[in-house]
């Protein structure tokens, strides 16, 4: 028998815009805490982005239900947002 | 289980659904090893080359030669011809300065090693529009090739983590080829191909992401530096290698270059000094740089600097420092580009690539067999899957002949004409396009057919090579070779060896009885 993912449109939006969004999320969210310097730590953001990436799409494809898939993702995304917003806010108050 | 079962799911579909670019970018990244080999052949207006030089009587001739043309120059650079890099030229480049109404930027030329005359040679895309075309395309915008390449590299790595996760028995497979049954064979074809070069599939996938991510990650860095000058800069820290010093702007005699050169010489032992890099030239604070080919690690040249006012050695603490993820990105930047490689490691870097493409062939050319034979799906998908059988033939076979019609286009298409590298890669995509629909045109005839015809087709293109550069040019093989030339002559042994792997391909398909069994003969020879 062939398996495939249910909601497989869903699916491969989720994976391909979604997955984008958060790896981006998660870079910035990392660039911000690093312990290096700004240029270096954005630098290696970046390079760690496609591993982010790489395991927010394995993550949609491979659960077991469409709305765990999303939630999975949109708790990344909510976690990196609070650390950028958290590091903005202690920036400004330093 | 089903996690290795989702696994499996998407180890196929992303592994399928660019897999007819990943191919072109394969093929066409290998062929960019070799960039100066195919530069070289696509002009015959430079001269077979005897033996090696010794840079030390070249000299002459380039300082002659840039005291005409780089008067006003603030940087000069020499290359001279050294191993795979067959040609002698000069670099310089003029400031920007309206007074003196010369060309500001970079200018270059190329000389003949023997006489010292600058070569006028054919306009053509050369190696280095092979290679830009397997990270930009062609036809499209550079940013948007820059996306869809990154894409495609994007699945490829998706495919190849997703093809560690569904393989258990990676090391077994890894020996396992059974060639009694049809589709086993195939699948045990693609494993190899898979496994046997994985970590240069991986090493080659993630750093040709990294290499383009200023493109596709830019929302990274603008949401530290924004999208102003601070975005600009920060882009400058990471990649610009500031000269060792910059210019006084006081005019100071410069001692001469031949002194400098036994200096550096001398500090270099015995090794062949491949470029001479003269910053400021005339400045109080000029200095030369002396470059030999690196003979360890990943840095493509070792380089010593002199005093140009003086003479004395500059001190290497003040060689620019890369900081770590600098490091890091340099480091993939120069494992993918391969630039240190020396013949062999060369060679093996090629059929890595090559390989690759060979592994996404076997994987689509599996994909329709699996569905071909599917009890489950005999009904309506068929349409579909003709189509995709039929355009796998053009693609496979199709863009090797293509490549091969590049290289005809450079000695057919008349030297005068205007736009004349375009129309060399036109030349390639018309080609293509041909072979891409020449298996539809003869529908009533089996898909074997069209498999024969185009593999007999590329070993002609291929096998006919060396005899057109015969015809069209004194670089012709036997003048190569008896003067030692294995560059160039390198250039048609290749074809030769690529033409008669496509023959032997050829002749492989008709023995086979069953219809459309060529699929699984064909994959052997999927090399440009």
């Amino acid at each position: 028998m062939k398996y495939a993912p249910t909601f497989i449109k869903y699916r491969i939006l989720l994976a391909c815009l979604g997955g984008y969004l958060v790896a981006n999320l998660c870079a910035i969210a990392l660039s911000k805490i690093l312990p290096i310097s700004m240029d270096e730590s954005v630098a290696l953001a970046m390079a760690c982005s496609f591993l982010f990436y790489t395991a927010a799409i394995i993550w949609v494809f491979s659960t077991s239900t469409l709305k765990s898939a999303s939630l999975g993702l949109l708790i990344a995304a909510l976690i990196s947002l609070v650390i950028v917003v958290g590091s903005q806010f202690l920036e400004s108050a330093a | 289980m089903k996690f290795r079962q989702s696994m499996n799911w998407l180890h196929t579909w992303s592994g399928l659904v660019l897999c007819w670019l990943l191919y072109f970018m394969f093929i066409t990244g290998s062929a960019g090893y070799f960039d100066h080999e195919i530069d070289r052949w696509m002009k015959p207006e430079i001269p077979v080359q005897q033996g090696t030089f010794d840079t030390r009587s070249l000299l002459p001739k380039a300082e002659e030669r840039l005291q005409k043309v780089a008067t006003e120059a603030d940087q000069i650079y020499i290359e001279f011809p050294l191993s795979r890099y067959p040609f002698f030229a000069l670099w310089w480049h003029n400031p920007k300065d309206v007074s003196t109404g010369i060309k500001p930027g970079w200018h270059s030329e190329l000389l003949d090693p023997n006489t010292g005359k600058t070569i006028e040679f054919r306009e053509t895309g050369g190696g280095e529009l092979l290679y830009r075309m397997h990270y930009i395309l062609h036809y499209i915008p550079k940013s948007l090739g820059h996306w869809i390449t990154s894409l495609g590299a994007m699945l490829m790595f998706l495919a190849l983590i997703s093809g560690i996760v569904i393989h258990r028995r990676i090391f077994k497979d890894f020996f396992s080829f059974r060639r009694g049954n049809e589709k086993r064979a195939w699948r045990d074809m693609h494993n190899i191909l898979g496994v046997l070069p994985l970590p240069f599939y991986l090493m080659i996938t993630y750093s040709g992401l990294m290499l383009l991510m200023f493109s596709t990650m830019i929302a990274i860095p603008v949401a530290q530096y924004g999208t102003g000058p601070e975005l600009r800069s920060a882009y400058d820290r990471f990649f610009s290698e500031p000269p060792l010093r910059e210019a006084s702007g006081i005019k100071a005699s410069n001692i001469p270059l031949s002194t400098m050169y036994n200096s550096a010489k001398e500090a270099m032992g015995n090794d062949p000094i491949s470029f001479i890099n003269i910053h400021h030239p005339g400045d109080r604070d000029a200095f030369v740089e002396f470059g030999t080919p690196s003979k360890s690690g990943l840095d493509t040249f070792s380089p010593v600097a002199f005093d140009a006012h003086n003479g004395k050695p500059l001190a290497s603490e003040i060689q620019h420092q890369h900081t770590p993820t600098q490091g890091f990105y340099h480091t993939m930047e120069h494992l993918h580009e391969g630039l240190f490689a020396g013949p062999l490691l060369r060679w093996l870097y090629f059929l890595s690539g090559i390989m690759g493409a060979g592994m996404v062939a076997t994987g689509a050319l599996l994909w329709t067999r699996k569905e071909r034979s599917d009890p489950m799906k005999n009904n309506g998908n068929d349409k579909v899957l003709t189509i995709i059988e039929r355009l796998n033939v053009g693609v496979i076979i199709g863009l090797p002949i293509a490549i091969a019609a590049y290289f005809w286009s450079n000695r057919l298409l008349p030297v005068g004409i205007s736009d004349r590298a375009n129309w060399e890669a036109n030349s390639l995509f018309i080609v293509w396009f041909i072979t891409l629909l020449q298996p539809f045109l003869n529908r009533n005839k089996s898909l074997n057919a069209s498999w024969t015809l185009q593999l007999k087709i590329a070993s002609a293109a291929y096998i006919f090579i060396p005899v057109l550069n015969f015809a069209s040019s004194d670089n012709h093989l036997f003048n190569a070779v008896s003067h030692g030339d294995w560059v160039l002559a390198g250039f048609d042994i290749a074809m030769l060896m690529f033409g008669v792997c496509f023959a032997l391909a050829s002749l492989k398909v008709p023995i086979q009885k069953e219809q459309n069994y060529s699929l699984v003969t064909s994959q052997g020879s999927t090399s440009p």
